[in-house]
Order: structure tokens, then sequence, then C-alpha cells
């Protein structure tokens, strides 16, 4: 069984069920309207988005549930995305946070965390300064401000 | 870079939830450089940032050192910098506290400031500790509160932890912020150490802090865990106070005799009590009154070993146990930990150990025969049996031989043996090989097999030539060992083959015996063991932190080399069978640190291919220690097989 999902530029995409639920949003639409042909429209996600989150399910349209994992260690967290996913993420940064937003907005939770995984990973290593290149960020603290933080946090420095 | 492309990272950016899932793969590194990049950032990412604060971690303790240099300090500088940051924050404060020179310190500024963010609290430096429990610092939300005593602190900060006026100050205020965080707290924990060092012999606390204490604890609600240092505590009303509480740690004499020494048969009400851990020495009756009257006690831990409260013979033990436990034994018993090594523990445990029938899992520092072989009879459901401190003076091979076969008695004695993880400890290939094992279900071996007599140089090289006699003369040796082997007699010649035979055939039958655990996962056959005195003096607790720079550089000879191999193990290869390990499909480590083993290539050929689960190995990883001579043929074996399997990891099973 296949359903019509409209992206937000009038653009048709026909997949399978299966793939659309990989959407929680969507399977959820589609329990509440029961057996129907009718195309499910999505007003915040552009049909360049949408291309590659449907990718994405079609991937992954066969994963068990996602159990929430438990790991003590949170630096260990954010190098276990796996490789295909890992390619997949390689796209301009606009495009990664597009992505993320969708999947936010879809609720297909897989999808959110390797998606913040990866913003993480670009977060890693970087000065304040250059997150907020990244962001596109204004920076609106004082100087005195900046020193202040800096002297109260400065414990968490590494050794 | 136009508005429109710039919208999602900005919308990202702007989103608390969002932000919030980066947390758990940032580290406090990355969320010190979240919290500068602006206001919005700095208020969603300071909670994180705060949520667990110990003191003993990250640079705190620099940061914390540096802060007493400032507040003592009377460089004019320094104290104007400080206030000059503050100014805010002591205008706030209003006139009245400007004067106090106390509360213009960074400590106490930053508690009241983000106080409120922790949920997870240890501490052990006093100004923090003075700074946490100063009113209204810390949250309402608090679950874990910890409270320890370094060393350095308590000599650095003597007049706090010597006067006891001032320990019962502590405490009452360590209280008071439980109390504070009723609705949440789930675990306190007071440390031993802070208690003052001169009052150790006074058994009996001022009752008001004692009662404070009871009050308290009825209090808090939520409390599941809990450790306190108190020596009279009594432990009926602890849990009269706390009858939710899950898991204890308090020190090891309860009040458990009234005065004319008798036993106090009085029933406990901690149904809900797993875990218990008994700090100091304990008395066996005061073992036997737990076992009795804590019907869901899973764990015990008696970290301070058996005090001198002998019996005078194994039957008095055993008759005076069967008078506490009237004929109940406790089924609820899974975990028996016994820390430290008492004179008596075998008598002691032999009074035990019939009352715990559901023991599954024993764990002691130094395991002694007796203590095997009453497990194997009693504790027939034994799943793991582990030793505490492998790498502790008490196992140093070179220094007391120790006695062999230690472990026999479990491994025909306990048919549902999982874990055996008693990697000092040996077996002699022929008490092994005979052995009628029951434990098929072995997932873990940790023991080292000796006795296994092999080939000197000398004879190596005989045999080699001999060996090689029908190809062309090739004489590579190197030296003396050559040398003589040229004069063998045939009839010496004939004596060597044979003995290389009967070996062959030992090595075939240990291979054998192992064979039949298909279900291994973890195979250790060996321990390196080198001198590490060096590291032991200043690695065994954390609280030694801050003199680390004092050992960056030791001397020249301060780390050892490596140890010869411990004598008479196996050979692994597969002229001696090696092979028949074929079985152990699902075998995932590998261990052979400190064993005599003359593999080569085509031994790691073999395991690469029959042992697919393998995922780490320990024998030919890269030293941990500086300034260790690196071995050539190890670094070679190591290469050959990270080509082959570039999935295994090398590792050591010693750990610093």
């Amino acid at each position: 069984m296949t359903v019509i999902l409209v992206s937000s530029d009038n653009q048709d995409f026909k997949v399978d069920k299966e793939v659309a639920e990989r959407s929680i949003l969507i399977k959820n639409m589609l329990e509440d309207v029961g057996e129907s042909d009718s195309p499910i429209p999505l007003p915040n996600v552009t049909s360049a988005v949408l291309t590659k989150v449907i990718e994405y399910c079609e991937h992954h349209r066969n994963d068990p549930v996602q159990v929430p994992e438990e790991t003590d260690d949170p630096r260990k967290r954010s190098n276990d995305i796996e490789e295909w996913d890992m390619k997949f993420m390689q796209v301009d940064q606009e495009m990664l946070f597009e992505i993320i937003l969708a999947a936010n907005y879809l609720d297909i939770k897989p999808l959110l965390d390797v998606g913040c995984k990866t913003v993480a990973n670009i977060i890693k290593g970087k000065t304040p300064e250059e997150i907020r290149k990244a962001f596109n960020i204004v920076n609106d603290f004082t100087p005195e401000e900046e020193a202040q933080i800096k002297k109260e946090n400065e414990w968490a420095e590494d050794r | 870079m136009s508005a429109e492309q710039t919208l999602a990272s900005r919308t990202f950016a702007s989103l608390p939830e969002l932000l919030a899932f980066l947390v758990p793969s940032l580290t406090h590194h990355d969320l010190l450089q979240c919290i500068q990049v602006c206001r919005f950032w700095n208020q969603v990412f300071i909670p994180h940032l705060w949520r667990s604060i110990d003191d003993s971690t990250f640079s705190w303790p620099r940061f914390l050192e540096e802060q007493r240099s400032n507040s003592n300090s009377t460089n004019k500088e320094d104290e104007t910098l400080i206030r000059h940051i503050f100014r805010g924050f002591l205008k706030e404060q209003g006139n009245n506290n400007s004067t106090n020179k106390e509360d213009d310190t960074l400590i106490r500024h930053i508690f009241q400031k983000y106080g409120r963010f922790i949920q997870h609290l240890d501490l052990r430096n006093g100004d923090m500790i003075n700074a946490a429990t100063s009113a209204g610092a810390v949250s309402s939300q608090l679950c874990t509160l910890s409270i320890y005593r370094s060393v350095s602190d308590r000599y650095r900060a003597a007049a706090l932890s010597t006067d006891s006026e001032n320990y019962k100050t502590l405490v009452e205020s360590v209280l008071t912020l439980a109390l504070q965080n009723q609705t949440t707290l789930t675990t306190l924990r007071m440390d031993q150490s802070l208690r003052p060092r001169n009052s150790i012999a006074s058994s009996c606390e001022p009752t008001s802090i004692t009662s404070i204490m009871y009050d308290t604890l009825g209090k808090l609600s939520r409390l599941t865990e809990l450790e306190i240092n108190d020596v009279a505590a009594d432990f009926n009303r602890i849990l009269e106070a706390a009858p939710q509480l899950e898991m204890l740690r308090a020190p090891g004499r309860f009040q458990l005799m009234s005065h004319n020494g008798q036993l106090l048969h009085r029933t406990f009400t901690g149904g809900s009590l797993r875990e218990v851990e008994l700090v100091h020495e304990t008395g066996m009756r005061c073992v036997f009154s737990l076992l009795r009257h804590l019907p869901n006690l899973e764990t015990l831990l008696l970290s301070g070993g058996f005090d001198q409260e002998s019996f005078e013979n194994d039957h008095a033990a055993a008759e005076e146990a069967k008078a506490v436990m009237e004929n109940m034994p406790s089924l609820s018993l899974r975990r028996l930990c016994l820390r430290r090594r008492g004179f008596m523990d075998y008598r002691n445990l032999m009074a035990i150990l019939p009352w715990v029938p559901e023991l599954r899992e024993f764990v002691c520092e130094s395991l002694q025969l007796r203590t095997s072989q009453i497990l194997a009879e009693h504790c027939r459901n034994l799943e793991v049996v582990r030793e505490l401190d492998t790498f502790g003076m008490d196992n140093d091979p070179r220094a007391v031989p120790r006695a062999t076969d230690i472990v026999v008695p479990l491994l025909t004695g306990c048919p549902s043996l999982r874990v055996l993880d008693t990697a000092a400890h040996r077996i002699v290939g022929d008490s092994f090989m005979n052995c009628e094992m029951v434990c098929l279900e072995l997932e873990t071996f940790r023991c080292q097999i000796v006795g296994m007599y092999w080939l000197d140089e000398v004879n190596s090289s005989v045999l080699n030539r001999l060996l090689s006699v029908s190809s062309e003369s090739n004489d590579d040796d190197d030296g003396g060992p050559a040398g003589r082997a040229a004069t063998t007699t045939p009839a010496e010649e004939m004596a060597l083959l044979d003995e290389v035979y009967r070996n062959q055939e030992r090595h075939r039958k240990v291979y054998k015996q192992f064979s039949t655990m298909t279900k291994l996962r973890e195979l250790e056959l060996g321990q390196e063991w080198r001198s590490i005195t060096g590291h032991l003096d200043m690695r065994t607790d954390g609280e030694d932190d801050e003199y680390d720079d004092v050992f960056d550089e030791p001397d020249d000879g301060y780390y050892a080399k490596y140890a010869s191999p411990i004598d008479g193990t196996l050979d692994l290869t597969l002229i001696s069978g090696f092979n028949q390990l074929m079985t152990l499909k699902d075998l995932e480590v590998f261990g052979f640190e400190g064993v005599d083993h003359r593999m080569d290539k085509v031994e790691l050929d073999w395991m690469a291919v029959n042992w697919p689960k393998l995922k780490v190995m320990r024998g030919i990883h890269v030293d941990i220690f500086p300034r260790v001579e690196p071995d050539a043929k190890r670094k070679e074996l190591r290469e050959y097989m990270q080509m082959l399997r570039p999935d295994v990891v090398h590792e050591t099973l010693y750990r610093l």
C-alpha cells in the first residue's frame, strides 16, 4: 500500500505506507483517518528536504522500533553513527538543519538523533566564535559578561 | 548568504528542546564553549553544565587551589580583580554583606548563582561544602548528595575536621541541605572520612546529632541509598526512620548486643533493604543478624573483613549460626563480597555459607583453598567467583609462591559456574586435564595453567637440528646452545624426542579439557606481572590527584621492564594441539599475558579464522607503561594480527 505526501512547494511523493510510517506524525494521521487515498500535506517540508527524509526512511524501513539507549558515558555517544547515516548526513549545513527540523516536525526520532549527533560533532572542538559562525548567531554579551562567565565556569575546563 | 539560507540554522539554534538533544553528545568542555556563545545559549546550556558537580573532577582541584591562594593572598591586584568581576553581585547582596570577607569569595558566589541547577553533588573540598550548605545555595531538586573529605583537605583545614564541634556543625549542615531537598533526594552519602580524626575511639556521639540524623532520615521520603559515618548509629533506628532504604553503607559495628553481651533478637523493619555494605571490621554475629532479619537482602559487602571476634573452634561457630538462624536460611542473598582478608576467614565462611544456599556470586580479596572447598560444598548455584585486586601485593608471584589448584574444587563442584575470575591463580596442568569438570556453562575462565614442562633453549635447538637433519646443514644458530647441542648422543636424542612426545600429549589433554567449555567468551591464561609499586603508591585512590605533577617525572628505572614469562605455562601453538580450541566459537576475549606462548603468525592465522567473534586480545598489546623497551617480535605479531583482523583490540588486563 502506498501513500502520497505533498511537500510545501506542492510536489507529490508516492511512498510505501511502511516507509511513510517511520514518521510517527504520519503514522498517527493514517491511523486517525483510516483507509484513505487522500494525499497528506506537509506544509513545513520542502521537496528537497522531503526527498532526503524519504531516502532515510527507505533505507531504515526494516529497522526495529528504537529503544531509548542508556549510555553512561556521554563521550561515547556521538561517535556511534552508522556508516550509511554518516554519509547520508554529508550535506551542506543548512540542509542538515532543515533535515533536523523536518525530523522533529515529522517525529522521526532516529533521524533526529543522527542529525543532532552530527551537529554535536560540528560543535566539538570549536570556540564560541566558531560556533556563532556555524549557527549564524550574534554575540550579545558585553565583554564584562564574557569575562564573568569564563571565570565562574572555569572549573569545567579539562585539566 | 541570503536571509532564507540562514533560516534553518537560526531556527534550530533558537529551539531549546532541539538544543537539549545535543547535550548527551557534548562533553563538559563543549558545554563550556556553548554557554559563551550568546545569552540565549547560556540560558539553555548552563543547567546542563551544572547538573552534576563533583569537585574532584575537571579543573575543580586547580580552581579551588587558586581560590584558596586568592582569598588568603594580600595581593591587592587579585582582590581588585575579584571585586571588579563581582561588582554586580556585591551590589545585589547589599551593603551589609560587603564587609563580610567570606561572602565575596567566588565559590560562594557561584553556588548562589548556579546552585539551583545542581542535581548531583559530590564534594570533598571544605570551602565547597561550606558554600553548598550555606542557606539557599543549592536547589530543591537535588537527587544525589555525597560529601567526602579529601586527605589533603583534612590536613590543610585541620581545624575543621579535628574539632568535634565543627564536625557536628558540618553534619548538621549536610543534613539541613538534605532536608531542603526532601522531595527529590534519593542518595545521601556522608563518607567515613568526615569523622574527626581524634575521636575514633569515642563510639558515643553527642545524642543531639544522632537524633537530628534520625529525624532527618524520617523526612527523606524518597531516599533509597544511604551512607553514614556514624559508628554509634543504630541499625534499627535507621531502618525505623527510613524503612524504604534499599542500600545502606555504614560502619561495621551496629549495636546488636545488649549490655550483658547477649545478642539482641529484634526484628528489623528493613524489608526493602537489598544491599548492605559494612565498611569496618564486622563480627560474624552481626552478619547472621542481617541474614536472619533482612528478608530481601541480596548483596552483602563486608569491606572491612571479619574482626577478631573468634569462636573457639569451627563447631562453636556453627552452633552459634544455628541458634541465630533458627533453621531459616537466607534465600535472598545472591552476592557476598569480602574485601579484606582476615585471619579466620574460612571459619567464618564455614559458618555462614551453609545458610546462604542461593548465593550466586562470591567475591573476595584472596581466595583460599578452604574457602573454595566450602563454596563448592554449600553453594550449588554459584555462578561467579571473582578475586579482587589481582595485581595487589599478595598476588606477586615472585614474592610469595601461591598454592596451586585452589580453584579446582570450583571446577569440579559448581555446575552452574559461569565466571571464574581468578587471573592470579594457577592450576597444574595434570590436575586440570584429569579433573572431572562439571561447569560446562563457563563463560569466563581467568586462571593460569602451569607445570607444563617444555623444552629449554638448549633442547629446543637440539630438536630443531634433529628435525632438520634431512635437509642441508643450516647453521644459523647463534652461539653457545648450538655448540653444545652438537655433542648430544643418540640416546639423549631419543630421550629428548620421547619427552617432546609426552609433552605434546599433555598439551593435547589440556586443550581437550578446554574444548569442552564451548560457552567460553573470555579465556585468560596469563597475567603479566611487573614491579608496579611506584604506580600503586600514587594511584591507589583518587585523593592525591592534586599531587600528580610531582610524579610527572619519575626517576629512571621507576617503571619496570617486561617480566620474564611465567614458568611452565601452556605452549599456544598448533603443533601442541591448540587447534582443539576451535570448538570455542563464542570466544570474544583471548588473553595470554606473561605466558611463554611461542605462538607465531600461523597461530594468528588460525585464530583469525576460527574465532569469528574475537574482539579483544591480551598479550601482544602496545605497552601501557612508559619507558618499557619495545619487543620486536611482539610488535610484528600485533601488526600481523591487526592486518588479519582489524576489528580485534589489543589491550592488557592490568589496570593502572
